[in-house]
């Protein structure tokens, strides 16, 4: 299966310099190569993921850190909200 | 014998006798550091301000004869992907560069509640995505053995760092083989615990249903004392964590257990010294009383493709975060949000994570789901049946660590997708979630440690730990290779 880079960037918010295109290309070319030799399911196999090792705890509210620590790494702050390019004009 | 050179169980006896402050052992570890670091770039940061005042903290508390943990004043070091309060956590990657946690993983509370002094931050390839620590954005780890080969990955800072001496312990993590991979090639024991065993609150996420922080030392019995201290359920806090007794007991002899081979792994391309180096451990451990016998695990050959399919798709979920708004880079004057978004992580990400997001960006489209991902997931349900029936008839398997030794420094940089064959031994075990061990069973010709890997069933580090520290004893115990002693 050819694989569309510039379509798989964009999906993942990401850009690829022109002079990496061919590599990147080149080098997911050999994984999927790999991946296609992965056995098909067999028509009882169902995957049911790894829900039985998930458990919830009870639904309290507990203290957290303040909102002030949230907003000791951010690169651009306002009056205590997360600054952003604009969004709506 | 030096300071520096002892094991963790044994600094700790000698700290609590009084016979070595930990302020002592903590100045030998920092100087150790500042010796051997720029020929091995094993540590990033070096925290000589927290761990000092820790020290401090620990001697005070042996003068009025307070409690101690078990593993008071023995310094330790975390991988870069373990969130640690008020020191720098970069996940070896411009992205995080500058990023100071506000708070600390579980196994960082852990560790300092036993007592653990933290000296430092090790390096890996960047956020964990690699098997030989030259993708991180601040160079690559060096092997001690031979610093013109690699240290393993992603774990490479810590193993490096405890092969050369500068810690007695440290905590890596192991998604495909990263704690086990780089323990090998430097010549160390490194476990991966169950899946759940561990809690992976505050260790920056790779692949979320494979990640699991494990302990790194010289010899089985500093892991087992790790182990211990790090182990067990937060629940409030890690959804996935569960509860396993553990238990360690130093054996003398192994009669009574039964070891599986998987004929598959045997079959594979393997560097012929570490076939031998095997084989002649194998050999040793029937010498101990243990029984070997052939299993079979029919999936094992598609598993690195399940693995590198599962985990991308995971990668490109978590690392959707690092979007230059909340932490982390951010790519400087952008007009849109979407320029932000795209600027910041083609700026912020190495090659290797672009890589794998585009890879889980690709697996996850709607009409590849069924073609790759839900292959990949019925391998991963195969190949965990196949082992559970294998421990039905043996109590735990071997195989080699990795099918070769380290290699050279930027032998795969041309084409890094050569690299990932070393990962073969280890995935399955992520894969079922079983816990893992690695320990060194040999040298080849140019001098380079060879692993050897025990599997065992679902919470069972206890006997992974104990059939591995009778091995440890039978072969007089594991060299250690220093720099620039």
């Amino acid at each position: 299966m050819p694989i569309d880079l510039r379509r798989m960037a964009r999906q993942a918010k990401l850009s690829i310099e022109d002079d990496k295109l061919s590599s990147f290309t080149d080098e997911m070319g050999k994984i999927v190569k790999m991946m296609e030799k992965l056995p098909s399911l067999e028509t009882e196999e169902v995957f049911s993921g790894a829900m039985e090792t998930i458990h919830l705890r009870p639904d309290e509210v507990r203290p957290s850190l303040p909102w002030e620590a949230f907003l000791e790494n951010a690169p651009r702050t306002e009056e205590g909200y997360f600054l952003v390019p604009r969004t709506v004009e | 014998m030096e300071i520096f050179e002892m094991k963790a169980a044994e600094l700790a006896l000698c700290i609590r006798q009084k016979e070595i402050s930990a302020a002592e052992a903590v100045e030998a570890a920092l100087a150790r550091i500042a010796k051997t670091n720029p020929a091995i770039k094993a540590f990033l940061y070096v925290a000589e301000e927290n761990a000092r005042k820790k020290a401090l903290e620990i001697d005070r508390k042996i003068h009025k004869g307070e409690a101690l943990g078990p593993l008071a004043g023995v310094p330790v070091a975390l991988k870069d992907n373990i969130c640690t309060k008020g020191i720098p956590t970069t996940c070896a990657s411009h992205m995080l560069e500058g990023y100071v946690p506000v708070y600390s993983a579980t196994v960082c509370e852990k560790l300092e509640a036993a007592g653990a002094i933290l000296v430092g931050k090790t390096n890996l390839d960047e956020f964990a995505m690699g098997s030989s620590s030259e993708d991180s954005y601040f160079g690559p780890t060096r092997n001690p053995w031979d610093p013109s080969r690699v240290a393993g990955g992603s774990s490479g800072g810590s193993a490096a760092a405890v092969a050369a001496c500068q810690v007695p312990l440290a905590l890596g993590s192991d998604t495909g083989g990263s704690v086990r991979l780089p323990a090998a090639w430097c010549g160390i024991v490194g476990l991966r615990p169950t899946y759940g065993a561990v809690s992976r609150y505050g260790l920056i996420p790779f692949a979320s249903s494979l990640d699991q922080v494990g302990p790194m030392g010289r010899t089985v019995q500093d892991v087992a004392l790790a182990y211990a201290a790090i182990h067990g359920p937060d629940a409030a806090r890690d959804a996935t964590s569960r509860e396993f007794p553990f238990e360690h007991r130093q054996c003398d002899d192994l009669q009574g257990l039964i070891i599986g081979v998987p004929r598959e792994y045997f079959a594979m391309e393997l560097q012929s010294e570490v076939r031998s180096a095997l084989e002649e451990a194998l050999r040793q451990l029937e010498g101990l009383g243990a029984r070997v016998r052939e299993v079979s695990l029919p999936s094992a050959q598609h598993t690195l493709s399940a693995y590198y399919t599962l985990s991308s798709a995971e990668a490109a979920s978590n690392l959707a975060r690092y979007d230059g708004v909340k932490y982390g880079y951010s790519a400087p004057q952008q007009e849109t949000l979407e320029d932000l978004y795209v600027h910041t992580r083609s700026q912020g990400f190495g090659d290797e994570a672009k890589r794998r997001i585009l890879l889980g960006a690709f697996v996850l489209c709607s009409e590849q789901n069924d073609a790759y991902y839900r292959r990949a997931q019925g391998v991963r349900q195969r190949i965990t049946r196949e082992l559970v029936t294998a421990f039905e008839g043996c109590d735990v398997i071997v195989t080699p660590t990795s099918p070769t030794t380290a290699f050279p420094l930027g032998q795969h940089r041309a084409a890094p997708t050569g690299m990932y064959a070393a990962d073969a031994c280890a995935v399955p075990a992520s894969l079922a979630g079983l816990p893992a061990l690695s320990l060194p069973c040999g040298r080849d010709s140019n001098g380079l440690p060879i692993g050897l890997q025990l599997v065992g069933p679902e919470g069972s580090e206890g006997a992974l730990l104990s059939a591995a520290g009778c091995y440890e004893t039978a072969v007089g115990g594991f060299p250690v290779k220093g720099v620039g002693k």
